[in-house]
């Protein structure tokens, strides 16, 4: 029996029926082009440590490896959840035990079949070693393989969220037989040499700092797919690079391009070459001050919210970012299922701060100063937080706080100041994915206040917070599961857990010519098994 | 310079000149060598005009230069802010203004710190030779053999970047060549006959090193100090195109920096401070070669 398990498609289906009526009046040609074999895409890397998505989670490793490894499922357009290694799965009415079943002529790229020893193995070390992995699979007790094309996933509490986690970004399906030899997986080897998957593209070279390509697997169990011979993933680290070779169409297809948006304004007036910011839903990349909670005068909710009231979110979105960004509301992304806009809002009133932080007991001193702090800017999104934070110290600057910017020289010396708590206040983002237990319950969890980066280093804690998210992540109904996060995002914005920047300029460049690209919600990080040149 | 030494035998058949010096003091017949100078007067004039406006500036034209005050990369000409904005929004010409100061303070300290090292190093290992040379002079070679910028750039990175360890980073780096003028100074003044004198009546290494030879060898290594601060405004300006600025100190190497990303949108973003770069670096450059030319008792004839 086939039954569908994710509790979003009861939301989901009337919206993929609108979606097919819609296709169906699409003028033929566009959306109908007959898909053709062969060719060769270019798209582009930042530098990876390793091709494993299944013990590092980001979009460098990501975009590669969700074509180099295949997953259970394909989160698609809607969310809507598609068959992929698993051909289908039924759920039982407890939502305690999930089953299963392979497709059955699956082989990895060295020619070993594909097994349900193999998902077992690929689970165990996803939950083990990815940083979301308790997150996700914490709740699996544990998995059987009664027959070698068939897995049973036994939970001990309902996962809402379980099938967008098992689509090959975050649950890879990794050769058991290459990687179970005792070896730590995170560094282990064949992570970047020798590279075995089990998805559509085959590593052909990999030349770590140059290139990466990939090639067609010609045993894919798809048949005829995927339609590309070749994808290039040449390391093109500098972004103002990265416009040019845009520009000159030198990259044919680039997803989490990094580009600003001044670029985009000159991106998109270039014939050829079009750019959408669609693909980033399901990622969700939100930025955000973190403030360390833990000393004065941070400490004091009204300090909070008078810094709330001087930093202009708006102005930041619509003019330093162009008005292609929107300021953010809460802790979730616009593009989250669960987004709920109906949160406190803190106007922009320079005044009101300045009268908040009187009363808070940070009168102007002698020095002419209320307090001073150091503002720490990480050293992985600069496009973003150099002008969000050279905005907050000119903000605070009015209010006659002084703020110290330190701009960490590397992703190391950053995370090991947050992480240590060692910090009075940093610019930072984070990723919701899908499911907000993976991307946000680990900021606010009074259990994840840990020496690790994006866990709750700010320090929040919050009895009834605590509650509400516990509540959130075991509710399989999605309406009062939405309704929860509602009332979470609303706490968090009241209790000014962080403040909210901008969601990231996030965008995908591609040439005229590249047809079905994915509309996954996970965009240029869904496999690109559809994807085929034009004439 | 060859013809020119070739030249220096003929003075003997002229009238002693030992009264010649009483007539016009060393330091006015260097101005008026100087003041001839039309290249000399030219940047000198310019780097007063920087150095003033660098230091009433700000209190003449007083936009904040790290407030957005307007629409961000607007061009020059366009709003009432004169030089148009950055990224930001912020003022250029607020930038502009007050960067002077931090560019010329960082130059300063920089070439402050290459020429003591360089001085002190360069002083003993001519003045003692022997082992002390040999030591010291590996050492410069050491450090000459390094990539400027690469060791600037992890001393910098390693220390966090602010003003003081910018200056630090560039002095620590460009002292060699001040250090090898001045071994090579010293190498030759410490064989005359003066110095000799002042050690027969019993003048101890400290005094010989700082008042006998270290003023006479005081000429060539002016001219370098001036030139050291050209090179440094440079080399802060190349630490910072490369994102290692003081995030919190506007300076004209941090402006094209910060806008070098915005350049193909913005040209006059990274032109501005560039020209403004320039302009101090050229007008240094024209002040050492004339004071070059003013001090080289050599040169004076022509």
């Amino acid at each position: 029996m086939f039954t569908i398990f994710s509790a979003t498609h009861k939301r989901l289906l009337p919206l993929i029926v609108a979606a097919f009526a819609a296709s169906a009046t699409l003028p033929a040609g566009t959306a109908f082009a007959e898909p053709k074999q062969g060719g060769s895409l270019t798209s582009f890397s930042t530098g990876y440590r390793t091709l494993n998505p299944g013990v590092q989670s980001g979009a460098a490793t990501g975009a590669p490896g969700s074509q180099i490894f295949a997953g259970l499922v394909t989160v698609e357009k809607d969310y809507e959840i598609a068959p992929y290694l698993a051909k289908s799965w039924s759920v039982s009415d407890d939502q305690l035990t999930v089953t299963f079943d392979l497709v059955e002529d699956a082989r990895f790229h060295d020619g070993v079949a594909i097994t349900g020893e193999d998902v077992k193995f690929s689970l165990e070390t996803v939950k083990a070693n990815h940083p979301f992995g308790r997150s996700m699979f914490g709740s699996v007790e544990s998995i059987d393989v009664p027959e070698p094309h068939k897995v049973v996933l036994n939970l001990s509490q309902p996962v809402p969220g379980l099938m967008l986690s098992l689509q090959p970004l975050l649950m890879p399906i990794m050769p058991k037989h290459i990687y179970d030899d005792g070896q730590d997986m995170k560094k282990h080897p064949r992570n970047m040499e020798d590279v075995v998957g089990s998805g559509p593209f085959k590593v052909e070279e990999n030349i770590p700092a140059e290139r990466l390509t990939l090639v067609r697997n010609e045993d894919f169990f798809i048949a005829d797919r995927p339609y590309l011979d070749r994808i290039a993933y040449p390391i093109v680290k500098d972004p103002l690079t990265r416009v040019l070779m845009l520009e000159k169409g030198e990259i044919a297809y680039a997803p989490f391009s990094g580009i600003r948006p001044n670029d985009a304004k000159r991106l998109e007036n270039v014939d050829g070459v079009n750019m959408t910011t669609d693909g980033y839903d399901a990622i969700g990349y939100i930025h955000y001050l973190e403030l360390n909670l833990r000393d004065k005068p941070f400490s004091d909710r009204n300090v909070r919210e008078a810094l709330a009231h001087a930093i202009d979110t708006d102005f930041l979105s619509k003019v330093i970012f162009g008005g292609r960004t929107v300021p953010g509301t809460g802790p979730l992304h616009t593009g989250n299922p669960f987004y709920s806009a109906d949160t406190p809002h803190y106007d922009a009133d320079l005044d009101k701060a300045a009268s908040m932080l009187d009363e808070a007991g940070y009168p102007k001193g002698e020095n002419g100063e209320r307090f001073s702090f150091t503002l720490d800017i990480p050293s992985w999104a600069p496009q973003a937080h150099v002008p969000m934070a050279e905005y907050i110290q000119a903000q605070m600057a009015k209010l006659d706080i002084k703020v110290e910017l330190r701009r960490a020289p590397d992703f190391g010396t950053w995370v090991k100041r947050i992480s240590s708590w060692d910090y009075e206040a940093t610019m930072n983002g984070s990723f919701n994915y899908p499911d907000p237990v993976i991307g946000m319950h680990r900021h606010f969890d009074c259990d994840n206040i840990k020496n690790v980066i994006w866990s709750n280093t700010q320090g929040y804690c919050d009895p009834e917070m605590d509650k509400m998210l516990d509540a959130a992540a075991i509710e399989t109904d999605f309406e009062a599961r939405k309704k929860i996060y509602a009332d979470i995002q609303a706490k968090a914005q009241q209790d000014l857990a962080m403040i909210y920047m901008p969601q990231d300029f996030s965008a995908t460049v591609y040439q005229d010519g590249i047809g079905n690209l994915p509309d996954s919600p996970f965009g240029g990080l869904a496999p690109l098994t559809n994807v085929y040149l034009e004439d | 310079m060859s013809d020119r030494a070739t030249e220096m035998p003929t003075p003997p058949a002229l009238p002693t000149p030992t009264t010649v010096p009483e007539a016009v003091s060393p330091t006015r017949q260097t101005w008026q060598m100087f003041y001839q100078n039309r290249a000399a007067m030219l940047g000198l004039c310019i780097l007063l005009v920087i150095i003033i406006t660098s230091i009433v500036g700000p209190l003449l034209y007083t936009v904040p230069p790290r407030e957005m005050v307007w629409m961000p990369l607007t061009p020059p000409g366009q709003s009432e802010y004169l030089l148009g904005t950055d990224y930001l929004g912020r003022d250029l010409l607020a930038g502009l203004i007050n960067g002077g100061r931090v560019t010329i303070t960082i130059g300063f300290a920089a070439a402050v710190l290459t020429v003591l090292i360089g001085v002190t190093i360069g002083a003993l290992a001519g003045f003692f030779g022997g082992w002390v040379d040999t030591t010291l002079m590996k050492v410069t070679e050491f450090f000459q053999v390094l990539p400027n910028l690469l060791f600037a750039m992890v001393v910098v990175m390693l220390f966090s970047p602010t003003l003081t360890n910018i200056a630090i980073a560039i002095g620590i780096v460009s002292w060699t060549a001040t250090a090898r003028l001045t071994r090579a100074e010293f190498l030759r003044i410490r064989e005359m006959d003066y110095v000799k004198a002042e050690r027969s009546i019993g003048a101890g290494n400290s005094r010989l090193i700082w008042r006998v030879i270290l003023p006479n060898a005081a000429p060539p290594l002016i001219i370098v100090a001036a030139l050291s601060i050209g090179s440094a405004i440079l080399f802060e300006a190349g630490l910072s195109f490369l994102g290692l600025s003081d995030p919190n100190a506007m300076s004209w190497g941090r402006m094209v920096g910060d806008n070098r990303p915005y350049i193909l949108d913005s040209v006059w973003g990274v032109t501005i401070p560039g020209l403004a770069i320039f302009l101090t670096v050229l007008a240094i450059s024209l002040v050492g070669d004339g004071l070059n030319d003013a001090i080289n008792p050599k040169l004076r004839q022509r």
